[in-house]
């Protein structure tokens, strides 16, 4: 087992092939939030990369868009679908790539840690969406991305993975619980911390951070709230749920945090599985 | 074979072959010959096989949430356990099985390892493998073998051609639950 000397930082650095959100994807998200954007000024930072450019058109030209007209450039995209939403499909564009791989640390095959994402933040939004708590572009890019510190730790696991199975099942810990105790602190930790050292939007470390406790957070954060709820509809539905499996804790009172009843809640998970054929449809356009 | 979601289209998988039909989230896949039925990734959904080897038929359900909330207007019966139940079993009867003559595998209904603040209802998977028990006993159909609760995502599959049911779990081998005979 690693030693609970070994801190985050270590974990970190020593680590090869951590994930990367391609610079002109993060400068496109900035971009988006300072007081002087224009279709002009996002698709400037979209053009810095070729290859997300291309995916962002690709994305742009779908059925799931049902567009008369053909979008040509960046710009084009803006003005035709918005700021918002081409911010959005640059990050998923962006993530694709890494998080269509295997995590072998958490026994997740090609797609699945995706998959997870993409149910995560497909049912967040929903939630957003439903209780008008959160913005819902927003929750849905902090879900998809909420587990970024396990795509970090996971070459950890590699060889502990049935150890910390073992472990959770003898002692009825959560799986962030097993983390804590083996590693002395969760992917949680390390997504935060990454979040910390990329210097990402707030809202992206936060989702990174709290997803498993938001009501640890001193001030709620109802989109953090959203992708706790998001993260229990993904898991329930069995999207990208590997060795850890549905070993975590449902902290139900974000439910009255966001003014929705249980009735509610099941509406919108009647819901939840053509919402995300649709946009899991979308975005297999970038498969290459 | 008949798919109670699309009914002109039956669901393949593109991977599988012209036997292997994967059963997606409110789904029933029934077929009177041989198949091979598969839930990929069950969660708190339950999967639900049923066959008649007399008749030669069999099916699959993969149900979602334990009661639909309309039943006369619910789009998909088979995403709701006590709807989908039902669908189920008129679809087998419509491809000549008996009722009676019917056996049952069922497998999924997993949950979270904990709830903050206990609220039953929030349990789909409880509630989920709960409606489908009582749905069992209701029809008085023999179970020949069933894997619910725990934590654990479970991909289930039904060969009715050798009458094996397969379990299969994150980093651990395919178990056999039964072999039909």
């Amino acid at each position: 087992m690693v030693s609970h000397t070994l801190k985050i930082e270590e974990i970190v650095s020593k680590t090869k092939d951590l994930p990367t959100i391609p610079a002109a994807a993060l400068a496109v998200m900035r971009e988006s939030e300072s007081a002087t954007c224009s279709a002009a000024s996002i698709a400037k930072q979209i053009m810095q990369d070729q290859g997300l450019s291309a995916r962002i058109l690709r994305l742009a030209n779908s059925a799931f868009y049902g567009l008369n007209r053909q979008v040509t450039t960046p710009q084009d995209a803006v003005v035709i679908l918005g700021i918002r939403t081409v911010r959005n499909l640059a990050m998923v564009a962006a993530s694709y790539p890494w998080m269509s791989k295997p995590i072998k640390g958490y026994i997740l095959g090609p797609k699945e840690m995706w998959a997870h994402g993409l149910g995560v933040a497909v049912g967040a939004q929903m939630v957003a969406q439903r209780t008008k708590k959160a913005c819902p572009d927003l929750t849905f890019i902090s879900g998809l991305l909420h587990d970024l510190g396990k795509v970090a730790l996971a070459i950890w696991l590699e060889s502990r993975s049935q150890t910390m199975l073992k472990l959770a099942i003898q002692e009825n810990l959560t799986f962030d619980e097993v983390e804590r105790k083996v590693l002395g602190f969760d992917h949680c930790d390390v997504g935060g911390f990454l979040a910390d050292q990329w210097n990402l939007p707030a809202s992206l470390g936060a989702a990174m951070r709290y997803h498993h406790n938001p009501m640890a957070m001193e001030v709620p954060d109802h989109s953090v709230e959203c992708i706790h709820i998001g993260d229990y509809m993904a898991m329930s539905l069995g999207l990208g749920i590997g060795v850890d499996g549905l070993k975590y804790e449902l902290q139900s009172d974000c439910l009255q945090s966001l003014e929705m009843t249980v009735q509610e809640f099941e509406e919108i998970f009647a819901g939840f599985p053509e919402k995300f054929h649709e946009y899991e449809e979308m975005f297999s356009l970038l498969n290459d | 074979m008949i798919n109670e979601a699309n009914p002109a289209s039956p669901r393949q998988h593109k991977d599988m072959t012209a036997t292997q039909s994967l059963v997606g989230i409110g789904e029933i896949q029934a077929v009177q010959g041989e198949a091979t039925f598969i839930c990929i990734g069950l969660g708190s959904c339950i999967g639900l096989f049923v066959t008649d080897r007399t008749a030669g038929v069999s099916a699959m359900a993969h149900f979602m949430l334990p009661k639909a909330f309309d039943k006369t207007t619910s789009d998909r019966p088979a995403k709701f356990a006590d709807t989908g139940f039902v669908a189920l079993v008129e679809m087998v009867e419509r491809l000549g099985a008996d009722r009676t003559r019917l056996k049952a595998i069922f497998a999924g209904g997993a949950h979270v390892l904990q709830c903050r603040v206990v609220n039953t209802h929030l349990e789909f998977g409880i509630r989920n493998t709960r409606t489908v028990k009582e749905m069992i006993e209701e029809y008085g159909i023999e179970v020949l073998a069933e894997e619910t609760g725990g934590t654990k995502g479970r991909t289930f599959s039904v060969d009715s051609s050798t009458g094996k049911a397969t379990i299969r779990t994150a980093g651990e081998p395919e178990r056999i639950m039964c072999r039909i005979k």
